[in-house]
């Protein structure tokens, strides 16, 4: 259950592992969407365009269907062309330990690289 | 109505963006200090505007060598209080002819 300290500053509110979306359980929708839709892609500019669009909807349907109510998700795709550049992906986030989360994957093929990063913010 | 807009957010990226990579060249070994220091950048600024909102930033360089790199986003949230701003640098808005590398910032606000 969630408890509510009562503090004459500020609110606490701290989650049980039943009510915080697992990381575990976002790291595995990310990879099975990103290896189902990605496996044997070539890199095509209109066609990759539409692919991290569509793939991230489908990753948020997905942890949208997981059954946590209280969550807003956010779900980034970023898919690239493999041609020996250097990339480096990095991200921040300002919120509440307690209950947000984050959860990343990367898929490589000859071609293509994608990385999936989402989280999942909660609403007091 | 507090609301997150690019017209305030997107002057706080650019800032971060040119202070750290403008005329640097992509090097691997530093490239991790720079993305860091965007992004904390960018967060400190957003912190400091003092709204009720919780910040995902994000930071992606790459080097320039004519491959093509494409990013989407997906979010469940409130529409009516919380907003994305993504910043391309260089863009149309902010040429860099010297530039080596292409920088996209990412910045989500969820209204709490």
């Amino acid at each position: 259950m969630s408890t509510q300290t009562e503090d004459p500053s500020n609110k606490i509110t701290e989650l049980s592992y039943r009510e915080k979306v697992p990381v575990v359980a976002m790291k595995e929708i990310l990879h099975e969407c990103l290896v189902e839709r990605l496996t044997g892609q070539a890199y095509e500019g209109e066609k990759c365009n539409e692919a991290a669009k569509q793939l991230a909807d489908v990753i948020r349907n997905r942890l949208k269907n997981l059954g946590y109510d209280r969550y807003k998700f956010i779900v980034q795709v970023l898919i690239g062309e493999r041609r020996d550049q250097g990339v480096y992906f990095g991200t921040r986030c300002f919120w509440d330990a307690n209950t947000d989360n984050q959860a990343s994957e990367t898929f490589t093929n000859d071609h293509i690289f994608c990385t999936a990063t989402s989280y999942a913010v909660y609403l007091y | 109505q507090v609301t997150f807009t690019p017209e305030t957010v997107e002057p706080l990226c650019y800032k971060a963006i040119e202070a750290v990579l403008k005329d640097k060249m992509y090097n691997p070994i530093h490239v991790t200090p720079w993305v860091d220091e965007i992004c904390s950048r960018v967060t400190k600024d957003l912190i400091d505007m003092n709204k009720p909102f919780k910040y995902l930033v994000s930071c992606m360089v790459m080097q320039k060598n004519g491959a093509g790199v494409h990013m989407g986003h997906s979010c469940f949230w409130d529409r009516t209080n919380d907003n994305v701003v993504v910043a391309r640098w260089p863009s149309e808005r902010r040429k860099d002819p010297n530039a080596r590398m292409v920088c996209i910032v990412t910045v989500f606000g969820i209204a709490f």
